[in-house]
């Protein structure tokens, strides 16, 4: 078929000098992105915190006073 | 298992190496041959930063299609460096006779890639239809989202490169016989 000769006939060759060049720059750069957190992966945690304090004084008995953070 | 293009790129940014380089396996000749077809001095050179970019670019956004993701940094590269493509606007019924499946015989490689070459060089925008849907296995509908116009336009597009191509490893044949 005409299509499969394109495809087999008309094929280039990447240059395999530049393989190495590419692959250490995708390599290094997803060494940056491991290493690099930011605060705001850390600020996702926070409401989950104030969630696990009250359930801690609900589960050693110690009253429980929320305070609204509004006031009428 | 194959993995798809997708899921090879989201294990690199996870930090599988292993999974770029099967995605940089996989369509590193198709991405070659476009550029070589389309402006060989700087072949090389748009090649290395293609990659570059794309690299770049998994860092900061979810890619849906990382295949054309890819080929169109290529291209807006191409773009950049020669700015020499022509538009040329063809009608939707467009008709050329389907000659997809049919083989041309005694041709050598040599030709083949030169009758790609002076594709790429008098139809630039048949090239690019041509390359992505018979190299870089992409679909009409695909290739449209890419370029931004109807599939059936794409359709027509292709088979008038299909046609340029005949027309011209035919003509280099009879030029053979002649001589």
């Amino acid at each position: 078929m005409f299509k499969e000769q394109i495809l087999r006939r008309g094929l280039q060759k990447a240059p395999e000098d530049l393989e190495v060049n590419i692959l250490l720059y995708a390599a290094d750069k997803i060494e940056k992105d491991e290493s690099g957190h930011e605060l705001s992966d850390y600020l996702s945690w926070l409401p989950f915190v104030g969630i696990l304090l009250l359930l801690k004084d609900l589960m050693s008995g110690q009253k429980v006073r929320i305070s609204p953070a509004v006031k009428i | 298992m194959d993995w798809t293009d997708v899921e090879l790129i989201s294990a690199y940014r996870s930090g599988n190496m292993d999974a770029f380089q099967i995605f940089y396996g996989r369509h590193k000749n198709s991405l070659y041959t476009f550029l070589h077809n389309k402006c060989r001095e700087e072949a090389r050179d748009i090649f290395q930063e293609t990659f570059l970019k794309f690299i770049d670019a998994t860092a900061k956004k979810n890619l849906t299609n990382p295949k054309a993701y890819l080929f169109q940094i290529a291209m807006n590269l191409v773009r950049n460096t020669s700015r020499k493509a022509k538009i040329i606007s063809l009608n939707d019924e467009f008709d050329i006779p389907d000659i997809e499946n049919e083989e041309i015989e005694s041709v050598s490689e040599e030709e083949f890639k030169e009758s790609l070459s002076n594709l790429a060089k008098d139809k630039p925008l048949f090239y690019d239809v041509l390359h992505l849907h018979i190299f870089g296995k992409m679909t009409f509908e695909e290739i449209g989202k890419l370029k931004g116009i109807s599939k059936d336009t794409i359709a027509s597009r292709y088979r008038y490169a299909l046609k340029y191509l005949k027309d011209f490893l035919q003509s280099s044949q009879l030029h053979v016989k002649e001589g």
